[in-house]
């Protein structure tokens, strides 16, 4: 090392005096303090299942807490806010809307008496007749004319009710 | 092998109050140091008393019952990490409060007037020329990185060897010499010569 080991060794020296008196020159509201957290520290150690608690916390620390609270209630708001009034691109579909749309047409299924003799009369084969409509017309755009050879009415649940029709 | 002793405090004793009155005098023993430890890296003496109260009572509760050798490099790393706490929180404090409307400075402690008064003594020019050197140091101190800071006032105030440094500042004692070595420079770079 070309350094000057001399120079390199008085400077350190220097630094540590200088250091050395910065530690007598600490006051004696610190010392106290020093003092009391100390004995606060050895307490803990009389107590070992105590929880921890710090009893000489200054007052700015109890200051900056009660500070941080509005601030922090400030920025929860502003999150909740930012949330609502947020654009939410819109989707396809929501489950709960769909539950709920499901729940209307059960009641109305029960509500309808025809519905009702559907669901409880019919053997399948208006369900069939459904299905077959939904293959042959998948876009739902149906002009309502059955191609030729091709019976698109549906079946009747009920015997009677064809007779009755025709 | 652990030391049978603390100071006058025999450690093969294995009341627990021989242990307690081992802790109490290695506390104090370094309480005031440490102080100035913090104080150097927080700049704020309620903050470093708040940092120093914490490692004492971390250092009593989890590791009194370890060797007592191990004390200080394990208050000193306790210390260390309360302090980056300290000093991030104060960060984010900052930047919160730079977006805030209002500039609450209430956290302050309000000076005490008699305490901050000028005093009509004159100064003698030798203790002017200490606090000038000292407030110097405490400045370059503050601009140092912090492990280079760590190291030096570790090694310098504190004592410590390169190993126990090392076992502090949780690092290999090469790196301890080199940020100490790094420190030096920079403090004298900046402080030149001084006079003491």
């Amino acid at each position: 090392m070309s350094r000057d080991l001399n120079g390199g060794v008085e400077f350190e020296r220097q630094l540590r005096e200088l250091l050395e008196e910065g530690v007598r020159r600490v006051g004696g509201h610190a010392r106290s303090r020093l003092n009391q957290a100390r004995h606060a520290a050895l307490a803990e150690t009389a107590r070992p299942g105590r929880q921890w608690r710090l009893p000489f916390r200054s007052a700015a620390w109890a200051g900056r807490r009660l500070l941080w609270m509005p601030a922090a209630g400030a920025v929860a708001a502003a999150v909740l806010v930012a949330f609502v009034l947020w654009p939410h691109p819109p989707q396809a579909s929501f489950p709960a809307v769909e539950a709920s749309h499901a729940t209307v047409t059960d009641l109305d299924l029960l509500a309808d008496h025809d519905g009702m003799e559907l669901v409880q009369g019919g053997d399948g084969q208006f369900y069939e007749w459904a299905m077959a409509q939904a293959e042959s017309d998948p876009a739902g755009q149906s002009s309502g004319a059955a191609p030729q050879g091709q019976s698109h009415a549906p079946p009747s649940p009920d015997p009677a009710a064809d007779q009755n029709s025709g | 092998m652990p030391a049978a002793s603390y100071g006058d405090v025999d450690l093969t004793d294995s009341s627990s109050n021989a242990r307690s009155r081992a802790l109490s005098q290695f506390l104090a023993s370094i309480e005031v140091r440490a102080f100035k430890i913090a104080q150097a890296a927080l700049r704020h003496e309620d903050d470093a008393l708040d940092a120093v109260q914490d490692a004492m009572l971390h250092l009593a509760r989890a590791y009194s019952q370890r060797p007592a050798e191990e004390w200080k490099p394990l208050f000193y790393r306790i210390l260390e990490n309360r302090i980056r706490d300290m000093q991030r929180r104060r960060t984010v404090r900052n930047r919160v409060m730079s977006w805030l409307p209002f500039r609450a400075d209430a956290d302050e402690d309000e000076a005490d007037p008699i305490a901050e008064a000028a005093s009509n003594e004159p100064l003698p020019v030798r203790r002017l020329e200490l606090e000038e050197a000292m407030s110097a140091l405490e400045n370059a101190l503050a601009r140092l990185p912090r492990r280079q800071r760590q190291a030096f006032l570790l090694r310098t105030l504190e004592g410590l060897d390169v190993a126990q440094t090392a076992k502090a500042m949780g690092c290999s004692e090469g790196s301890v010499k080199t940020h100490y070595f790094r420190a030096l420079q920079t403090l004298r770079a900046q402080l030149g010569e001084l006079h003491t």
